[in-house]
């Protein structure tokens, strides 16, 4: 109790400081009007009462003083009137106080930018508990590979063994077409078990969610929970959705219910807007087989439990599964992480962190060059302000009222210079946040503006405030008015000052030097993956994908409908052929079944060769632009009743059959036992995925849409010209002729599909955007602040130049000197900022692709550009100081 | 051994605590009080009394509120808080201990 209410009384004295200090003055005044009541009790006249009794007092005023520190308030209230004072200061100086305000606001802009979204991207799941939270990965061991998915089968034997679990739930993404009222919506879908959302410990906004009782499978009749951004948007959150039909892909669903507001799905970089039962996009037979990875796992562990406990106890039952399954557990291994950090994939683990902090370290680098920056203003300020300072002190002013004085000038324009840049910053991820699509993935950016941003951004305000407050602080601490306020102290400065001011300089080329280092590098990088010939027509193919599966197409009916479509198509004038493909190239679906060449044991995941299959029709080769190798592709012969056929890439011939012809020859797929494939032709090795840039290509086959069901499929359509962007509508139009209902989407060109894609070049243009940004405006600070520092020495040092002028040093010589001398920091700058480039290659070597950390292109075109631009940045103060007339520098004092 | 600056350290702040625990009082009382309690013998100035007051108060061991006073005006009462009870014993003790202690080095032997 006593506590609150000394905050109270504290409080009081604060914020009613009139209302206490009338009080204060009454009491005083109550006690002095007793003392004149005695002295004219004694027989006083009421004058000479009051004379004495004021004496006796010893003033009103030193009382209220005294009173007023007993309250301990003292400091608080110098502090209040020294904002004041600095603030009447700050607008005396509004060039100055403008200034220093504005490069903090451009230092913490892009921090305030990185710190939203990126804790967007780490921000705890908005359900029950979620620090309990983890994600399961499979591992094989001796092999690096993480694997997002678990064996169905698994995941069961894990359920009911002994672990220190609470609950395992699985999921999985996909997209569906979702018809509603005639219109179809083309949405991410979550296919959940039916612990998904206990296991979160959610619930539902409206109606209800998917249950542990509705059991593992989708029933007679499936259940379908919306997101409520969706229901919002679909439906204007109407409750009478709930017990309606609705068709997913075709099927007839039940609306259950609605997920909670915040809820966007466990899938960081996405919003799910649906969820259904896992079975109904994973077929029983696929889930029930224990060779294929079939489901993400998301876990809740008991409270108490350490992290390590529970992957030993996990680990102990994949030991169990290795026994009792040795066909296809051999070597597999659950990997558990915390949810929160294994985003978005448990692939990413090791990666999303180390380039936050990375991209967090480029932005706190921008924000020290403004700081420095700003130091420099203030010092050059500092140097006018010393007689100020010393006349301060004479006239009785401590030394830590001096410090005071200066860390609250530098409070105010961090503050003011934070709140700005953060405002910008935050607009900006937000803009950027709607902004920021990619091909075929709706990217979801969370760029709410929370607490975690906040602290981060208070903290870097207190740390920009101690470095452009605490050296003019120190100097304020150490003024002394007796030499200070002599005559002609105040022009040339100490050699230690010098250093300071042009340690700063090239401390601020050193961190644009890193910045436009590794900007250069992610330019590189994207230059590189340009560079390669993928060994496709990118820009002459349009890809368009449709789903007519989503209106109640079956597999006959699709096929049918896509022979439409290739023929009217086909007929388009700037057409010159048409194909179709289950994937696209850098897509983010696939389908990567274990195969062996048929005299070998039937494949498994111990066993087989991890492949990557493509279901494509007979024109896909020549309409994407690669050539056949050997043999030939499909046709109208290889149909459902023939033997099964496959086109496979070199790499997949050279793993099967080293040496040997592999036309002929057959191999089994892990997916399709059924049947062996026989190879029909060979195509060369054509990167489809980012790794195999630069890397080892990826063994591949592709099989005949004409043999295998493909209902959702994309078209690829090439161009007679190298513009195929121009068919967009026409396309477009011709497959809405023949079924208005089907949904088209997804329509760009391939060129697109790999530029701009998340698994294709998204991530290093991204990278290389976000870095350039960075740069230019590092090196535009940096410039600003060597710019200010060299001018401000040549004019220090004015004196000191004519001195050296009237003694016969040539104007041509002081031109050199001074340039020489701005060199001199512009080499020591870029040495410290090829050191930090080094190490923050080393650190995003990971994320280059065809280049070096060292790349020497990049180094020496950065280091070209500071020198060539800090050579001319020099050039004009040395030229004012090398036309400087002795005469007059000497009379100026 | 008139001036209060000649009390021993913290020895006001145990003889206000003393004066208010008889009944809350305004600071000109306090002042009176204590003069009569000595025998004239102890005069504290208004330069330590209001500042050791507003002391008090903000360390929770007194309160104030304002009242008529005897010639009808408003002055600032101070009352002893529970806390301030509590102190004013342990103040009281400790003053015990040190003035007997006092007193045994001072007293002829």
């Amino acid at each position: 109790m006593r506590w609150t209410r000394k905050l109270r009384l504290r409080l009081r004295s604060l914020l009613r400081r009139d209302r206490v200090e009338d009080e204060l003055a009454e009491e005083l005044q109550y006690h002095l009007q007793h003392l004149i009541d005695d002295h004219i009790a004694a027989g006083a006249s009421p004058n000479d009462a009051r004379d004495a009794a004021l004496r006796e007092m010893g003033g009103i005023e030193q009382r209220k003083e005294e009173c007023r520190d007993a309250r301990g308030l003292r400091l608080i209230e110098t502090v209040y009137s020294d904002v004041r004072y600095s603030l009447r200061q700050l607008r005396k100086y509004p060039v100055f106080t403008t200034a220093a305000v504005l490069t903090i606001a451009l230092g913490i802009g892009p921090n305030a930018t990185m710190a939203t979204l990126i804790s967007g991207v780490f921000r705890p799941l908005p359900v029950g508990d979620a620090n309990r939270l983890v994600v399961f990965a499979t591992t094989i061991s001796g092999n690096p590979r993480i694997w997002q998915r678990v064996a169905y089968p698994d995941l069961q034997d894990y359920r009911s063994s002994e672990t220190p679990f609470s609950d395992m739930a699985a999921w999985d993404l996909t997209s569906v077409s979702l018809t509603v009222d005639g219109s179809t919506d083309r949405l991410i879908a979550t296919a959940v078990s039916g612990n998904y959302f206990s296991t979160l410990r959610l619930d539902p906004a409206s109606g209800r969610l998917i249950l542990p009782s509705d059991g593992e499978f989708g029933g007679a009749q499936p259940i379908a929970v919306l997101s409520h951004s969706y229901w919002s948007r679909r439906f204007g959150a109407s409750t009478s959705i709930v017990g309606r039909e609705v068709r997913i892909d075709g099927r007839p669903f039940t609306v259950v219910g609605v997920a909670p507001e915040q809820f966007r799905g466990t899938f960081t970089l996405l919003s799910s807007e649906v969820y259904v039962p896992l079975e109904l996009f994973q077929s029983q037979a696929r889930l029930s087989n224990r060779d294929i990875l079939t489901v993400r796992v998301i876990a809740r562990l008991k409270t108490g439990v350490a992290l390590d406990q529970a992957r030993a106890s996990i680990g102990t039952v994949a030991n169990r599964l290795e026994r009792d399954h040795p066909t296809t557990n051999a070597g597999r291994r659950i990997h558990v992480y915390w949810e929160r950090f294994a985003r978005p994939e448990p692939q990413n683990v090791s990666q999303a962190p180390v380039l936050a902090a990375l991209f967090l370290i480029l932005v706190g680098a921008v924000l020290l060059i403004a700081c420095a920056n700003v130091l420099g203003l203030f010092l050059a300020k500092g140097l006018g302000r010393g007689r100020e300072m010393a006349i301060r002190r004479a006239l009785g002013a401590s030394r830590s009222d001096l410090v005071r004085l200066c860390v609250v000038e530098a409070l105010i324009i961090a503050v003011l210079g934070t709140c700005g840049g953060a405002i910008a910053g935050v607009t900006l991820a937000r803009s950027l946040a709607s902004v920021a699509t990619t091909p075929g993935f709706p990217l979801f950016l969370d760029a709410h503006f929370d607490w975690t941003t906040t602290s981060y951004l208070g903290l870097l305000m207190v740390v920009s405030t101690l470095l452009i407050g605490l050296l003019p602080a120190l100097r304020a601490s150490r003024v002394d008015p007796r030499s200070d306020l002599s005559e002609g102290k105040t022009s040339t400065e100490g050699r230690r000052r010098q250093l300071i001011r042009k340690g700063l300089a090239a401390a601020q080329i050193a961190g644009s030097v890193m910045l436009l280092v590794v900007c250069g590098l992610f330019i590189r990088s994207v230059q590189s993956l340009h560079s390669v010939d993928l060994g496709f027509d990118a820009n002459r193919v349009l890809l368009a994908s449709t789903d007519p599966g989503a209106i109640g197409y079956d597999a006959e009916r699709a096929r049918a409908f896509y022979e439409l479509v290739d023929t009217a198509v086909e007929s388009l004038p700037e057409v010159e052929s048409v194909a179709a493909s289950v994937f696209v190239p850098f897509g983010t679906g696939n389908s990567t079944p274990y195969i062996a060449a048929e005299d070998q044991p039937p494949p498994s995941s111990t066993t087989g060769l991890l492949a990557d299959k493509h279901l494509v029709t007979g024109d896909y080769f020549r309409t994407i632009g690669t050539p056949l190798l050997r043999g030939r592709t499909f046709s109208t012969i290889d149909t459902k009743q023939s033997p099964k056929v496959a086109v496979i890439n070199e790499a997949l011939a050279a793993r099967l059959w080293p040496g040997k012809d592999p036309v002929g020859r057959r191999f089994r797929s892990n997916a399709e036992l059924e049947a062996p494939l026989a190879v029909i032709g060979v195509v060369p090795n054509v990167p489809y995925r980012r790794g195999e840039i630069g890397g080892p290509a990826v063994p591949r086959f592709f099989v005949s849409l004409g043999q295998f069901d493909g209902v959702a499929r994309t078209l690829h359509v090439r161009s007679r010209t190298a513009a195929a962007a121009t068919l967009t509508s026409s396309v477009t139009e011709a497959i809405r002729r023949l079924d208005s209902a089907v949904p088209v989407y997804d329509v760009y060109t391939l060129e697109r599909q790999i530029s701009d894609s998340g698994a294709g070049f998204a991530p290093a243009r991204g990278a290389a955007a976000i870095t350039g940004v960075l740069g230019v405006l590092a090196l535009a600070l940096a410039l600003v602040g060597t710019y200010g520092v060299l001018s401000f020495t040549v004019r220090a040092r004015t004196r000191e130049i004519g001195i050296r002028m009237a003694f016969g040093l040539s104007p041509n010589r002081v031109f050199r000197m001074l340039l020489r001398e701005s060199w001199s920091i512009a080499l020591f700058g870029i040495a410290i900022g090829l050191a930090l480039s080094f190490a923050a290659g080393k650190v995003m070597e990971g994320f280059l692709f065809g280049v070096v950390p060292y790349d020497p292109v990049t180094l020496l075109t950065v280091v070209t550009l500071i020198g060539g631009i800090s050579t001319l940045v020099g050039f004009l103060p040395a030229r004012r100081a090398s036309r400087t007339n002795p005469i007059e520098t000497l009379r100026y004092e | 051994m008139s001036k209060p600056t000649d009390l021993v350290q913290g020895t006001l702040d145990l003889l206000l605590l003393r004066v208010l625990s008889l009944e809350p009082m305004h600071g000109w009382a306090i002042a009176q009080r204590i003069r009569q309690m000595s025998n004239e013998q102890l005069r504290v100035g208004q330069s330590a009394l209001y500042p050791a007051l507003h002391k008090l108060e903000q360390q929770g061991w007194i309160e104030a509120e304002w009242g008529p006073s005897e010639n009808n005006r408003r002055a600032k009462y101070y009352k002893l808080t529970a806390s301030g009870r509590k102190a004013l014993k342990a103040e009281t003790a400790q003053w015990e201990r040190l003035s007997s202690a006092i007193t045994l080095i001072v007293k002829p032997v």
